[in-house]
Order: C-alpha cells, then sequence, then structure tokens
C-alpha cells in the first residue's frame, strides 16, 4: 500500500476516533452557582410579546423577569394568598363605585434603568387593545375579573372608529397615578386579579414602535431578546430558543428581598423520556408525569396532586351529512351513556377522575366564599342526577336503548343496518387515539355490532382547524377547551360552547342553552355568588339534557418537587399554584 | 465537465423553480385562514389579509410571492409560530445546531461505514464480517430515535458522562460537540450501516473480478490492488447512496432534536403545517429542497472525480 493510501486510512481512522474520544471527555465544568432553581416547559414561547400569544408557556418568563401591576403572594401560614403592589405601590385606592385609582412606585424601572410611570402604562395597554393591532390576548385586560369601561367596545371596533381611547376606563391622572373605571362594582381583590396575567404586563414603548409595520398592523416586539425589556426580579440572561431559558436575579428590583432563587434554568424539554431522565438524574427541581409515566410515582412522597381545570369531553357533531343519525337526540344521548368513565379515566387517561357532568372541579374556587361548584348543594344535586343514571353516566342499557331509538327515528333497521362513525383526533395525542381505541373496542360489544367507530388522525392540522373545513364528516372528537374564568364564575366554562362564540369546536347548539347562559352571566346577579350557582346547575342540567357535548373525564394534575426546594405554602392553592417563584433552595 | 456542471446547475435552479411553486400553490389552497381569530373583528381581518395580499386571486398572490422573492429576497413573516418574525430569519434562527447535528453525523457515518464494510468485504464469513454484519442489521432496522433514547438513558443517566439535553449556551465548541454527541451517534448509525453494508457488497463482487487477479499478476500487493483498484470502483455506487442518506438524517433528526431538545429545523415544517403558518411552510420546503437538490448536484458532478472513467454529460 503506497504512502499516499495509508495516509487517507490513517485520516478516515482518525475522525471516527476523534470524533468518540473527543466527546467523551467532559468538557471544563463550570462553577456551580449558589441557588439555582431547574424547571421545564414543553413548549417553547413562540415570542415575549405578552400581547399577541396565546401560549401559556409565556407566563413563565414573564413572572419572573418582568413586573406586573400586582402579584400573588402567599400568605404567611401557607395556607392562602393575597395581593402585593409590584409596579404598584399598595392596594387599589376606591374612589367611588366603580372607579379605582392605582399608584405606580416612583422607584420602578425597566432593565436598562429608565423609569416606568403612568404613562408606560398608559401605552401599553392602549397597543394591547388596539383595534387594528388585534392582539389575540386583549380579552385579557378588557373582560376578566372586573370589566373595564369600553375596552371591548374599543377593542372589537375595527376600523369604524365608533369609540374613542378617551371613552375607555383607563385614565392617567399624574406621572404615577392611573385610574380604572369598570362596568360593575368589584372588590379590590378583583381589581388586582386583572393584572396579573402576562398580556398586561407593561411592554417598552422604543422597542415596540420600532418593531411596528408601516400601516401598524404588526410588531416584531419580543421576537428576540434583543427586541424585548423587562423590569422584573430576574434578568433573562440567555433565551436559547427551544433549548433553554437562564434568569438572573436582579438585585435592584424593588422586591428583590421576596425571591431567594439566585439564578432559574428552564429548560425547554418536548419529550417526556428525556424529561423523566433529568428527573431520575436529579437535574430538575419539578416533574409533572404523564398516563404513561404515573404508575412509576403514583406512591412517590414527592408526589401532590389537585384537579385541575379541565375536564376532558367529547365534542359530537350533528350535521355529518354521511351519518343518518347524526341530527338526533337519542343518538347523542346513547353515546353519553355509552362511555365507561371509570375505566377510561383509569386505564387510559392514568389516574384521572371519572366525571360525567362538565363544570371542572376548580370552577369558585375564586369566587368570595371560595365555594367549589361542585361541592355545592346545587353542584351536588348534578352530581348526583348523574349517578342516578349510572357511574358517572355510564349504563349500557340506556345507551342502547337510545341508540335502537335513534335508529328507528332515522329509518333504519337495528337487525341489518350498521352506522360507522368517525372519531377524529390530532395525530400527536396519544390518550386521544388509545381513547378511540378504546371505545371502539367497547362499543363493538355494547351496540351489538351496530356501531362501528373510525379513530381517524387529523392530517397535517388541529382537530378544531380540521372540523372547520367544511364538509363535516366527522362524528366524536375528543377535546379539553376550558376557561380560567370559571374559577370565579363557574358558567363560564360553557362559553364556547355558545351560539355566539366564533370558532365554537362544536356545531350544535340550543337557545334555551344560550338563554340560560345569559341569565347566569346577568349583570344584575353578578354579586350573588348563591345565585350565580343556582343558575349554573340550571345551566348544567340543559346541558347535560340536550347533551351539548359529552364530558368524560376530571382532570387531575400530578406534580413533583424535588426535595431541595423548600416551597412557601403546604397545599396547592389555585389562583396561586404552589408559589414556586417564591420558593427557596435548602441544599 | 464544465459544460455539464451548468447545465445540472440550471436544471436545479429549474427544479427548485418548480418545488416553490408547486409548494405555493399547494400550501394556499389548504383550507384554513392565516388570521382566524373569534376575537378579531372581520374587518381587521381583511386588513391583515389585504395587507399579505392574500384578498387577491391566488395568481396575483403567486405574483407577489415570486416578486418579493426575486426583488426583496422577502420570503414573508410568519404569523402563528413566530409572529411577526421574517420565515427568513427563523429558519436562520434554528439551522445551526442542525446543520452541526447533520454534518457531523455524515461526517461520522461515512468513514466508520467504510471502514466497516472494507473490513466485512475483507474478511469475508469469519469473525469480523459476522459481528460487523450482525451490528448492520441492527443498526439499519432499529430506527434512530430508539438508539438516541437508549443512549440518552446509558450514557447521561447509567453512566452519566454525557449531558442528558444538548446545550445551547455552551460557549465553546468543544463543549457543544460534547452535548450533541450523543445524538450525533444515533443519527450516524443507521446510514453507516448503508454504507458498510453497499460497501461489502460491492467490494466482494470487485475482489472477486478479472481484473483485480490481473492487477495482483502484474504483482501488486493485496492492499495495493485493493486500495488503486477494488476500492474505486466500488465507491461509485456508494456516492448514489450518500443522496437518501442526506434526507433520512434530515428526517430522522425531526425526532432526535425532539429527544435531546435541540432547537434545530426538525419539527418546524410539521408544526408550521398544523398551525397554518403557510409562509413558514413554504420557505422550510424550499429549505428542505435545496439541501436535497444541492446534495444531487455534488455527487453528481463528484462521479467524475471518484471515477475518471465516467464522463458525464455524455463526453468522451
Amino acid at each position: 500500500m503506497s504512502r499516499r493510501y495509508k495516509m487517507i486510512a490513517l485520516l478516515l481512522a482518525t475522525v471516527v476516533m476523534a470524533t468518540f474520544l473527543g466527546a467523551c471527555s467532559k468538557p471544563v465544568q463550570e462553577a456551580k452557582e449558589p441557588k439555582v432553581y431547574r424547571t421545564y416547559l414543553t413548549v417553547e414561547c413562540p415570542i415575549l410579546n405578552g400581547h399577541d400569544s396565546v401560549e401559556s408557556a409565556l407566563q413563565t418568563p414573564h413572572d419572573y423577569c418582568s413586573s406586573p401591576l400586582y402579584r400573588v403572594y402567599p400568605n404567611e401560614d401557607g395556607q392562602g394568598y393575597h395581593y402585593i403592589g409590584d409596579l404598584a405601590e399598595g392596594m387599589p385606592i376606591q374612589v367611588d363605585e366603580l372607579n379605582w385609582q392605582i399608584k405606580i412606585r416612583k422607584e420602578a424601572k425597566w432593565h436598562n434603568g429608565e423609569p416606568i410611570n403612568a404613562d408606560t402604562i398608559i401605552y401599553s395597554w392602549k397597543m394591547l387593545l388596539d383595534p387594528i393591532l388585534a392582539n389575540q390576548m386583549a380579552d385579557f385586560l378588557s373582560t376578566g375579573s372586573i370589566t373595564i369601561v369600553n375596552a371591548k367596545e374599543y377593542q372589537r371596533q375595527g376600523t369604524e372608529n365608533t369609540v374613542a381611547w378617551e371613552d375607555v376606563g383607563i385614565k392617567k391622572l399624574d406621572d404615577y397615578t392611573i385610574q380604572i373605571t369598570t362596568a360593575y362594582p368589584n372588590t379590590a381583590e378583583e381589581v388586582c386579579a386583572q393584572f396579573v396575567d402576562r398580556s398586561t404586563f407593561p411592554v417598552y414603548e422604543p422597542y415596540y414602535e420600532k418593531g411596528m409595520n408601516e400601516s401598524r398592523t404588526q410588531t416584531t416586539y419580543g421576537t428576540t431578546l434583543d427586541e424585548w425589556m423587562g423590569c422584573g426580579p430576574y434578568f433573562f440572561k440567555t433565551w436559547e430558543f427551544g433549548n433553554m431559558h437562564v434568569y438572573e436575579k436582579n438585585p435592584d428590583h424593588w422586591l428583590a428581598d421576596l425571591f431567594h432563587y439566585d439564578r432559574v434554568e428552564v429548560y425547554v424539554v418536548p419529550d417526556m423520556n428525556a424529561r423523566v431522565q433529568l428527573w431520575e438524574a436529579g437535574k430538575l427541581d419539578y416533574f409533572v408525569p404523564d398516563a404513561t409515566t404515573i404508575d412509576k410515582y403514583i406512591n412517590d412522597p414527592r408526589m401532590v396532586s389537585y384537579p385541575s381545570l379541565s375536564v376532558d369531553h367529547i365534542d359530537i357533531n350533528c350535521k355529518n351529512p354521511t351519518n343518518p343519525i347524526s341530527g338526533l337526540i337519542e343518538y347523542r344521548k346513547a353515546i353519553y351513556h355509552a362511555i365507561d368513565r371509570e375505566t377510561l379515566a383509569r386505564d387510559i387517561y392514568g389516574y384521572m377522575k371519572p366525571s360525567g357532568t362538565y363544570v371542572n372541579g376548580q370552577a369558585g374556587i375564586l369566587s368570595p366564599s371560595g365555594l367549589l361548584y361542585r361541592e355545592s348543594t346545587y353542584g351536588q344535586e348534578v352530581t348526583a342526577m348523574v349517578n342516578e343514571w349510572g357511574p358517572h353516566g355510564y349504563n349500557p342499557e340506556m345507551a342502547l336503548d337510545y341508540m335502537k331509538q335513534a335508529f328507528s327515528k332515522a329509518g333504519l333497521s337495528w337487525d341489518s343496518h350498521t352506522v360507522t362513525l368517525q372519531w377524529i383526533y390530532e395525530g400527536s395525542e396519544a390518550e386521544a387515539k388509545a381513547a378511540g381505541e378504546f371505545l371502539q373496542d367497547q362499543w363493538q360489544t355494547l351496540f351489538e355490532g351496530r356501531i362501528k367507530l373510525e379513530v381517524v388522525p387529523t392530517a397535517g392540522m388541529s382537530a378544531t382547524q380540521w372540523k372547520k373545513t367544511g364538509d363535516d364528516k366527522w362524528d366524536l372528537s375528543p377535546n379539553l377547551w376550558t376557561r380560567s374564568l370559571s374559577r370565579k364564575f363557574p358558567y363560564m366554562c360553557f362559553y364556547y360552547y355558545l351560539s355566539t362564540y366564533g370558532t365554537a369546536p362544536n356545531n350544535y347548539f340550543d337557545p334555551e342553552f344560550d338563554a340560560q347562559y345569559a341569565v347566569c352571566d346577568d349583570p344584575a346577579i353578578r354579586g350573588d355568588y348563591e345565585k350565580i350557582l343556582e343558575e349554573t346547575a340550571k345551566l348544567e342540567k340543559i346541558y347535560l339534557e340536550k347533551v351539548i357535548h359529552v364530558p368524560t373525564v376530571q382532570r387531575v394534575v400530578y406534580e413533583m418537587f424535588s426535595e431541595r426546594v423548600k416551597l412557601p405554602v403546604s397545599r396547592y392553592i389555585p389562583g396561586l399554584g404552589w408559589g414556586t417563584i417564591y420558593g427557596d433552595i435548602i441544599e | 465537465m464544465l459544460r455539464y456542471s451548468l447545465a445540472r446547475f440550471g436544471a436545479m435552479l429549474l427544479t427548485m423553480f418548480i418545488i416553490m411553486s408547486l409548494s405555493f400553490w399547494i400550501i394556499r389552497l389548504m383550507p384554513q385562514s392565516i388570521f382566524e381569530n373569534p376575537e378579531v373583528a372581520p374587518e381587521v381581518q381583511k386588513l391583515l389579509e389585504a395587507e399579505m395580499h392574500l384578498d387577491k386571486p391566488m395568481v396575483v398572490q403567486y405574483y407577489y410571492f415570486i416578486r418579493d422573492i426575486i426583488t426583496k429576497r422577502d420570503f414573508g413573516r410568519s404569523v402563528k409560530l413566530r409572529p411577526g418574525m421574517e420565515v427568513f430569519k427563523v429558519i436562520a434562527s434554528r439551522i445551526k445546531p442542525s446543520v452541526v447535528l447533520n454534518f457531523f453525523s455524515l461526517l461520522m457515518a461515512i468513514p466508520a461505514g467504510i471502514i466497516l464494510g472494507t473490513i466485512a468485504a475483507l474478511q469475508r464469513n469469519k469473525l469480523a464480517d459476522n459481528i460487523i454484519s450482525f451490528l448492520v442489521v441492527i443498526f439499519i432496522s432499529v430506527p434512530s430515535f430508539v438508539f438516541g433514547s437508549v443512549l440518552q438513558y446509558t450514557f447521561t443517566f447509567k453512566i452519566p458522562i454525557f449531558p442528558t439535553l444538548y446545550d445551547a449556551s455552551a460557549t465553546s465548541f468543544r463543549a457543544m460537540f460534547h452535548s450533541l454527541t450523543l445524538p450525533i451517534i444515533a443519527l450516524a448509525l443507521g446510514p453507516c450501516a448503508t454504507i458498510a453494508r453497499y460497501l461489502r457488497g460491492e467490494l466482494i463482487e470487485t475482489l472477486s473480478s478479472e481484473f483485480l487477479l490481473l492487477a495482483r499478476t502484474k504483482g501488486l500487493t493485496r492492499a495495493q490492488a485493493v486500495v488503486r483498484h477494488a476500492f474505486r470502483n466500488s465507491m461509485v455506487p456508494i456516492a448514489n447512496t450518500v443522496i437518501p442518506m442526506i434526507t433520512g438524517i434530515m428526517g430522522g433528526s425531526l425526532v432526535i432534536e425532539r429527544i435531546f431538545a435541540v432547537p434545530g429545523m426538525g419539527g418546524q415544517l410539521v408544526q408550521s403545517i398544523t398551525v397554518g403558518d403557510h409562509f413558514l411552510t413554504v420557505a422550510l420546503l424550499m429549505f428542505y429542497s435545496a439541501i436535497s437538490l444541492v446534495t444531487i448536484f455534488i455527487v453528481d458532478i463528484s462521479y467524475g472525480l471518484i471515477d475518471p472513467r465516467i464522463r458525464v454529460g455524455g463526453g468522451k
């Protein structure tokens, strides 16, 4: 072999060996920072502009690196929470029944040292509500725990110019005072609650304007770290998109003493196995197991759980042209009673709670009395009604009977006809697929082979988008839409199923249901929580009688914290959570 | 050769244009509105659509699309995944880890595959050949993400010598490469096995050919005959396997990137289609097409370099 070829062979071998050996040795470790809290997001924040992204992951960088007017803060006994001013100095001052003044801290400033004042807040909110900018989060300011006068009308007017900014209930009184005018009487806590969401956090005007296009329909604010400005108790030090966030403590922040981590590392880990390995290796301080991993941790003493805001349900199409029983109430009732929710909750979703009702387990927690709707006499009455039908509404005999009635009404013979139903789900959702396959098997027996369920993934789009493609050729679709405002007003979880909601995931609307929702939503009963509970129960009964859709499983959140984290509360507190941001490291 | 290269380059540009046009039409005909949002007044939605020419007939939209690319090198802006960001910037921000991951996978796979294939052919039916052939079957039949998970479990948890996730904040190339080692190996195993399998087959056939016997009778040693004649002859079909290998690695990296939290291109295409971010989808399709076309172009040109007897383009 010539020397030349020997050299080539040697080079090839060297490349392979160098690749492996070079990588095996550990790089020089950086000195470990004290008090590092390590958590994760399963999806990356698409942008940092809180005005225009519905992605809930955005709340994490905003909570750490930006400042709202108010924050929720745990009580000393660890059993509840209260509001504290962040950008705001003290609690809102009530001027009269509908007007509130909020003082801005004089020491408040951006991370670049520029001052924050009333103009900052007014500009931020004006942009959030801008009718042309069409920010997706505008509703969080206009209508939430309080309703700001004319805010929604201003934002929704489009190009009509019928509502002037001056007519909106947000005013600057002086350089450090703003006044809010609400549509209904509220408490100070309700006013504070309106301003804890990321959408109401201040935006930095120079960058916001610099990123604005000519027609002022879009801004690039927050698309990169260079086009965003924070003002919070942590500096947003590194944003490795899709990989990691690093926040470092801002010792000059006016609330710096409340925050104990020196550094927060947020990994972006979409893969469950990777999260398990990080947790097992002690590289995460927080971990949420899913249905595939819950078995391993269910008896772990670090495990904590609480009911979530979501009740899984099945949307039913009533306009499928290829399904002869599609529009019949008997068909919908048959589906409602044909679901073995206990098995579904245990075997498919993994330690969730079966639910034949739709109002979620957190509904009402933020009401004045804190009484959960499900634990109220009204809510329990509905639960009892459902359990009379069978465990959580499951009753195979009723299901079969209703289905036979549907066949008869549609002119189909039970002995010779078969109806094929399409269960559509988003391809990436393993639980939705498994639930479909579970029902596919179960219904084959339950409906004596007369109902065939096809489990079909939606091709390249979300199930909601797929349902809107126009041909209506689908029958059933699992869903878990909910509304966080139901924590305060339980009836609001039904909001997305009204005929007035633009992109409702269903196509069955009922005038009686709409009318009862309007009763619940009447400003005249807003201050009467007992009345709201009573009317909500009526609404839920109509929902069940008409089978607007089919509830299946109350989601339960399972979470784990590492032993090195000391949390400020002893139990999960809706509205605050675990107060993780105020936690400490006790190594 | 120059004329052939220019002709191939021209064909590549034409193919690119056709792919670009097809992508545009197919994506834009999907039944989704980019600005669908019940919270936004319909006239504002119309305004937004007008700004991106989405209110015009498809042919006119296509004209604006081509015009903006040619005159402004503007592929539009992301609407859903990175709202407001130029799609070119979206791709640019994620291209580095993907390219590093894929480039080093190939850099590892090609020499390793050649070495293993050569050893297997020269040691035909002996222990070394049997071991290599067994590994080749495993590496080809098991998907890369399985290796990814196994490697991650073994070398980050059981024997923690590598980080679990890609370290995008690493300041040195060495540290970055250290965190990319496992995904690189996971991605390289399949292509490495493919090359080894092809090369073994080709070399065995060549080693038993008459011209090699002639080479030996002329006085060349076995090693000289293998390297100068057999090896070179066997490399031509190998070059052909590199094309599907590169596209395969790009496809395989979608899952590998997810497992190791590599903020690369993987998954962007699927996500952009799912949420209806049309401008980004078209740009990503063009990006992947460009990679494949450039690879094909390079391989076409390299035929003549690997084996001078091949005269491309009908040259004599």
